[in-house]
């Protein structure tokens, strides 16, 4: 895989993530905006985006925090900052623990936040093999 | 990279899940609703399956329970067991108080399987009170029945709190005899002895979630091990009289004994 290749997947891995972001957290504040997600077995996403541990200091939502991450991200891929990347992906990384423990503690799985923590991991070894290569 | 930066990122990434760790599990009893119908976690479950050892030490402590001693002539049965019949509601704080003792005693004799948090009403004295429900869940024990019945939810909606289960034609005959005022929580143990209402107060659990009570279990010496021990050896004994001290394990104890002997 080459650099090219690899600033396109990140670029685009980011912005999906931002999206997703974006949409729990409108539907967060709106009804209008319904999440989409199966209830099946573990698979529960209202009872993990309704519960505590969905917001912080029980008024952010936690999804405004993909929010920033993706967006300083994407800012730090198109100023060229990799290592600074690098860094922002593993405190990203870390982040995860907290909501890994989060799902453990509700006995339940929200697919979207899922697709986030998948995508964090993604970029974070994206860009230790961009460095790699670089 | 740079190690000493790396030092510095990771001490910030855990700092990060340091704070939204304390912001989870920060003030404000309206978070622990949001529990409501949620499977009890294993490491809480887990501190419910307190060691002899703990609870003979800890005897009587602090419950406040009087149970009444019942004169019928015949044992209630269920299942060819002695059965155990327990009516609460999700929305009343002295159920929520009384079910943990309830469930540690109870696991002494059988296994529970899911179990799910609740908490007591929020507009209720000792609002949003950390508990568990019996509705669901199932109860396995080769010496005992356990029969649950949670008669409304702990949701107010339009002035009440909706139904939830209903007592059959025997409960209800057994409730009016010996339980005339309709207080809950209410046990009859096998018609042996009942217990009407908390054995400790709900103000014990007041700001505490699952985990927190969990751990205090643990310290012995602390108001919540001496009043929910101290209860679920109450709750014991009067088991004890209904399977005529079966098993000797469990029954056999001198602080059981004690128990059963003042009780």
């Amino acid at each position: 895989m080459g650099l090219d290749t690899m600033q396109k997947l990140q670029y685009g891995l980011a912005v999906l993530g931002l999206l997703i972001s974006i949409y729990l957290t409108i539907s967060h504040y709106t009804e209008a905006v319904p999440v989409y997600c199966p209830t099946v077995g573990v698979v529960d996403c209202g009872t993990v985006l309704s519960s505590p541990f969905a917001t912080i200091f029980g008024i952010i939502p936690s999804s405004a925090l993909g929010i920033v991450f993706f967006a300083v991200l994407i800012g730090l891929f198109y100023y060229k900052k990799i290592e600074l990347g690098q860094y922002w992906a593993i405190i990203g990384f870390f982040t995860l623990f907290y909501f890994w423990w989060a799902e453990y503690t509700l006995g339940k799985i929200c697919l979207y936040c899922t697709a986030i923590h998948l995508i964090v991991i993604a970029l974070l070894i994206i860009s230790f093999l961009y460095k790699e290569i670089e | 990279m740079d190690k000493r930066k790396i030092a510095i990122v990771v001490a910030i990434g855990i700092l990060i899940v340091v704070l939204l760790v304390t912001s989870a599990l920060g003030s404000g009893d309206n978070k622990l609703a949001a529990f409501d119908d949620v499977l009890a976690s294993p490491s809480v479950l887990g501190a419910l399956a307190v060691s002899n050892s703990t609870l003979a030490q800890i005897g009587i402590g602090s419950s406040g329970g009087s149970p009444q001693h019942v004169s019928a002539k015949s044992t209630l049965v269920l299942n060819g067991k002695p059965e155990i019949l327990y009516v609460g509601a999700e929305y009343c704080p002295y159920c929520a108080a009384e079910r943990w003792p309830v469930i540690i005693a109870l696991m002494r004799f059988g296994t529970f399987s899911n179990l799910h948090y609740m908490t007591s009403s929020h507009t209720d004295v000792y609002p949003d009170t950390a508990t568990f429900t019996f509705y669901n869940s199932t109860y396995q024990s080769s010496y005992i029945t356990f029969v649950a019945r949670e008669i409304v939810t702990n949701k107010f909606v339009n002035g009440t709190y909706p139904p939830l289960q209903t007592l059959n034609g025997t409960e209800n005959s057994i409730t009016t005899a010996l339980n005339p005022s309709g207080s809950i929580p209410f046990i009859d143990f096998a018609n042996k002895s009942t217990i009407s209402g908390s054995t400790y107060s709900p103000q014990i659990l007041q700001n505490m979630n699952w985990s927190q009570v969990a751990a205090q279990l643990a310290v012995q010496n602390s108001t919540t091990a001496q009043s929910i021990l101290g209860s679920a050896n109450l709750i014991t004994a009067q088991i004890c009289k209904a399977t005529n001290n079966t098993p000797a394990s469990v029954c056999s104890a001198s602080y059981i004994k004690r128990i059963e002997s003042f009780t």
